[in-house]
């Protein structure tokens, strides 16, 4: 953003579409569309246009002009969306024109919490770390000009001109601070304690995971990001991948590698385990794991996996199992899980699963692992 | 070799090679017979430029939102790919011109050589004969202005009424910078004065000869004449609709200074665009002739860049049938003007000729082609361009069609390929820009309280819900009742049988489809009507006068 000029008249725009854009949000959450998004930190929303009303015409005849082949009563383009046919809304949209208007990450995640009543994640306050952080909470006597307290000095300098008989209301012109008057802000520290949290995306790029899939992991992983992210000061993120075996990578191999190999899944399991071992100390951390496939595995590997399991969910706050368009014939993790955790080998208060098929399911994914947290 | 850009090619942080280039390229459309303004380079970061363009060009404008949507649409398509800004230049002298530091050279010298073009334009063209010069810097006064008031009244006072005026700006006499203006006309007839003498057409002489040649007949008809037309004056006023509303409200209308000062800057600003719009596809068309004329035969391109300079071209100017893009529709309508006088496809003789084969090949080697490009940049608008230059075989090479809804299937089909209809519909679209013709009708309208303005209909309603609000805009200006008379249209498609007065199904007996035999036909009802706004209320009245005037002429409206 450059110009004052533009900034202000950006800011106007943006302040009066704003319940525009927070009630499109919603409609968005609700239905479980996908949400575009630029960048890191904006997510965008189509809003209509606001065009001024002028004297324009209108078109009752609904015909027009174009240029190019075919013969007379081809189609050219589709009409205008019937009244009663559709999302409902149609006839209200004909031929509206939207601008896609970026919303800061933060407003659409608190909105997210809000629609889908996302439960608060509860840091483990056991850390051991404490970083001083800085509040201006204090009033000094000297400072720096731009800290200067207005209302204390102001009190102070009619105080003074009251004692020293000098206070006229009519005429205020002679109020003015001498240095004695001056007050400024200041800060002091507090210790609190450091509160992080890593975040640990385990997925499968065997073959059969297509593109498809892959998409809706990517949704998946950015939510849960986005969320996890506003609890602490700081948040790492993990990626690994596996076939038969695993390792860790960066987001761009995370998103876009695929593999030929087989599946065995216990193999990103053991890895996670050794990276907390050795890098993330339960006591200091907060560990979320969230592995997802679809759910194919080499049937011997099931009972090692849950082993692993019953390992991790001693040290993590969520472990979310996720299974994406999977098909049910070979599909067996999620299942062999889910009677781990009926047994009662799995704790359900650490250990969930999910399911999700197409893009609407995410959300409610999201709210099923995010619940398990807050406990 | 102009002073401003020669110094301007220094601060403006133009690359190098660019800078290098410029005067060269500037060098070769004069060369070529392009007479552009000075020039004055700026370039900037994607950012600012989609900053200027939400101001239109004009970063000294008074605030709006509006800019702050226009950027917002902007920044958002250049940061998702969907759109580049590629130049931005006004109607100014010296004519600023910016561009896009992030944009390849081979971009930005064809930027150079397009806004160039617009500058000869500008310069030349009969519309923009009378447009302020010198527009950055009025535009920056009424941007101080504003925010003066702004301070003063307050941001919401001030913005509603800003608002208000700019729904209704296009309310403007396009072609008043070349009149002398109605109310400095010497003798003007007041408001309220009208004349009392009697004055009579009467033909001077001798006494005797008085009551053979000045008959009281004579007289006596022109006293009712008269006495019709100051009836007419006093209901009237002005006594012949008028083109410039604003201009009439400005005189006539009491309001607060601020009020008045606001809407005439905005009304000054109005008419300053109004060249702008109605030449829209032959300024746009100019440039990007001679941009693709200089980049394509003088070589700057080379070999990577005239694919660069392809993909520009393409990507501004669409496919070959991308007709509703005014830079396509324009370029190719100078193209073929250009090859018609270069091979002397014109004139009574090419008219006449039935021969398809000699038409075909048709060559005189008159080469009058960039003659006449010249002349009609320099004496045409759209609406005559298109007039007069969209012939039968351009419409036919670039296959333009007309389409129409058609409701049983709801898309929309190809109806016809006919020259005539196409071209009266083309027409249509760029009379007054596309917009409207309102006249300011009465003044006096209903015992001198109200304001009744006149759409001048052409096939065309107006769009019902904008009149609403429009009035609604118009009432916050001269803060009593306002008026519009149009006439409304009603289409009602019918699907009508052949021979269905026999109540038969035609054509059963031949087993021959009803399909065949039907065929549809709209019946376009036309409705005279009036939109009222009193201040709290919006009514629509049959305009029963209108109609009866209509019906007694006998030839439907």
């Amino acid at each position: 953003m450059s110009g004052r000029r533009i900034r202000e008249d950006h800011k106007r725009y943006h302040d009066i579409i704003r319940d525009k854009v927070k009630h499109k949000l919603r409609d968005h959450i609700k239905n479980g569309r996908k949400i575009e998004r630029r960048g890191k930190d904006y997510v965008v929303v189509d809003i209509p246009v606001i065009d001024l009303p002028r004297f324009k015409h209108g078109d009752p005849y609904e015909e027009g002009i174009g240029a190019g082949g075919g013969e007379l009563g081809d189609k050219v383009k589709d009409g205008p969306d019937q009244p009663g046919d559709g999302n409902g809304q149609a006839g209200s949209d004909k031929g509206e024109h939207t601008v896609g208007v970026g919303v800061p990450l933060d407003m659409y995640v608190d909105i997210l919490g809000e629609e889908l009543s996302l439960p608060k994640l509860k840091p483990k306050s056991t850390s051991e770390i404490i970083r001083p952080k800085i509040k201006y909470d204090k009033i000094a006597k000297v400072g720096n000009n731009s800290l200067i307290h207005k209302k204390r000095t102001l009190k102070n300098v009619i105080r003074r001109s009251i004692a020293s008989d000098e206070y006229n209301p009519d005429d205020i012109s002679n109020l003015y601070p001498v240095p004695e008057d001056k007050e400024y802000r200041s800060w002091s520290e507090k210790d609190t304690p450091d509160v992080n949290a890593v975040i640990f995306f385990m997925q499968d790029i065997s073959a059969s995971m297509d593109a498809s899939k892959r998409e809706l992991v990517r949704e998946l992983c950015w939510y849960l990001e986005c969320w996890i992210r506003k609890f602490y000061d700081q948040t790492d993120i993990k990626y690994m991948v596996h076939d038969v075996e695993a390792s860790e990578v960066d987001s761009e191999k995370f998103y876009n590698y695929t593999s030929g190999g087989g599946t065995k899944i216990s193999s990103v399991f053991e890895l996670a385990t050794d990276t907390i071992d050795s890098s993330y100390p339960v006591e200091e951390w907060n560990i979320y794991c969230f592995y997802l496939s679809d759910g194919e595995n080499w049937g011997s590997d099931n009972s090692l996996c849950i082993n692993y399991l019953k390992k991790l969910q001693d040290v993590c706050n969520v472990i979310g199992i996720t299974e994406v368009k999977a098909q049910r014939d070979w599909a067996e993790f999620v299942l062999r899980v889910d009677e781990a955790i009926d047994d009662g080998v799995l704790d359900r208060k650490t250990v969930t699963t999910g399911t999700v098929n197409a893009h609407r399911d995410i959300l409610s994914v999201l709210k099923e692992f995010l619940t398990i947290g807050a406990r | 070799m102009s002073v401003v850009w020669e110094s301007n090619l220094l601060s403006s942080g133009v690359s190098p090679e660019l800078a290098e280039l410029i005067p060269e390229v500037i060098d070769i459309c004069k060369k070529e017979g392009l007479d552009p303004f000075d020039l004055a380079i700026e370039e900037y970061n994607a950012d600012e430029i989609a900053e200027i363009a939400a101001y239109g060009g004009f970063p000294v404008r008074y605030p709006h939102f509006s800019f702050g949507q226009s950027y917002e649409s902007l920044y958002h398509q250049y940061h998702t790919g969907q759109g580049k800004i590629y130049e931005m230049v006004v109607n100014n002298d010296p004519t600023y011109m910016y561009l896009q530091r992030n944009n390849p050279l081979v971009d930005n010298l064809t930027v150079v050589a397009h806004a160039l073009a617009h500058s000869d334009f500008f310069k030349n063209n009969i519309m923009f004969k009378h447009t302020n010069r010198n527009m950055m810097n009025v535009l920056a006064n009424h941007g101080q202005k504003i925010r003066k008031y702004i301070d003063l009244y307050g941001y919401n006072t001030v913005m509603d009424f800003v608002d208000a005026c700019l729904s209704v700006d296009d309310l403007v006499d396009p072609s008043s910078s070349w009149k002398v203006s109605y109310l400095n006309r010497p003798n003007k007839v007041q408001f309220d004065e009208l004349p009392e003498v009697e004055q009579l057409d009467t033909i001077n002489v001798p006494d005797y000869m008085e009551s053979f040649v000045n008959t009281d007949e004579y007289k006596e008809h022109q006293r009712e004449t008269n006495r019709k037309r100051s009836k007419h004056a006093r209901k009237t006023f002005p006594s012949k609709p008028h083109r410039d509303v604003l201009l009439f409200i400005l005189k006539y209308i009491p309001m607060e200074q601020w009020k008045q000062n606001i809407l005439s800057m905005i009304r000054d600003e109005s008419i300053y665009f109004q060249p702008q719009m109605s030449t829209k596809v032959m300024n746009e068309g100019w440039a990007s002739y001679w941009d693709s004329y200089i980049m394509t035969t003088k070589g700057y391109a080379g070999d990577a860049g005239i694919f660069n300079y392809a993909k520009h071209h393409a990507g501004v100017l669409g496919g070959k049938n991308n007709m509703g893009n005014p830079y396509k529709l324009g370029v190719s309508l100078f193209n073929d003007i250009k090859k018609r006088w270069d091979r002397g496809m014109h004139g009574r003789e090419w008219d006449m000729c039935e021969d398809m084969d000699k038409k075909r090949t048709w060559n005189t080697k008159a080469m009058k082609g960039t003659d006449k490009i010249f002349e009609v940049r320099e004496l045409y608008n759209d609406y005559t361009f298109i007039n007069e230059f969209f012939t039968r075989d351009f419409c036919e090479k670039y296959e333009f069609f007309e389409y129409k809804l058609d409701k049983d299937k709801n898309e929309y089909v190809i109806e016809s390929r006919n020259h005539a209809a196409i071209k009266k519909k083309l027409l249509k679209r760029h009379e007054n820009g596309g917009r409207p013709i309102i006249y300011l009708e009465n003044m006096k309208y209903k015992g001198g309280t109200e304001v009744l303005l006149r759409h001048q209909f052409d096939e065309l309603p107006l769009d019902s819900d904008y009149v609403k609000m429009t009035l609604k805009m118009l009432n916050r200006i001269v803060d009593r009742p306002v008026n519009i008379k149009t006439i409304d249209v009603e289409v009602i498609q019918s699907t009508q049988y052949l021979n269905s007065k026999s109540g038969r199904q035609p054509g059963a007996f031949f087993g021959i489809t009803q399909e065949f035999f039907s065929q549809t036909s709209d019946e376009v009802k036309y409705t005279p009507v009036i939109y009222r706004y009193d201040g709290s209320r919006f009514t629509r009245m049959k305009d029963e006068r209108s109609a009866r005037e209509a019906s007694q002429a006998g030839d439907g409206i």
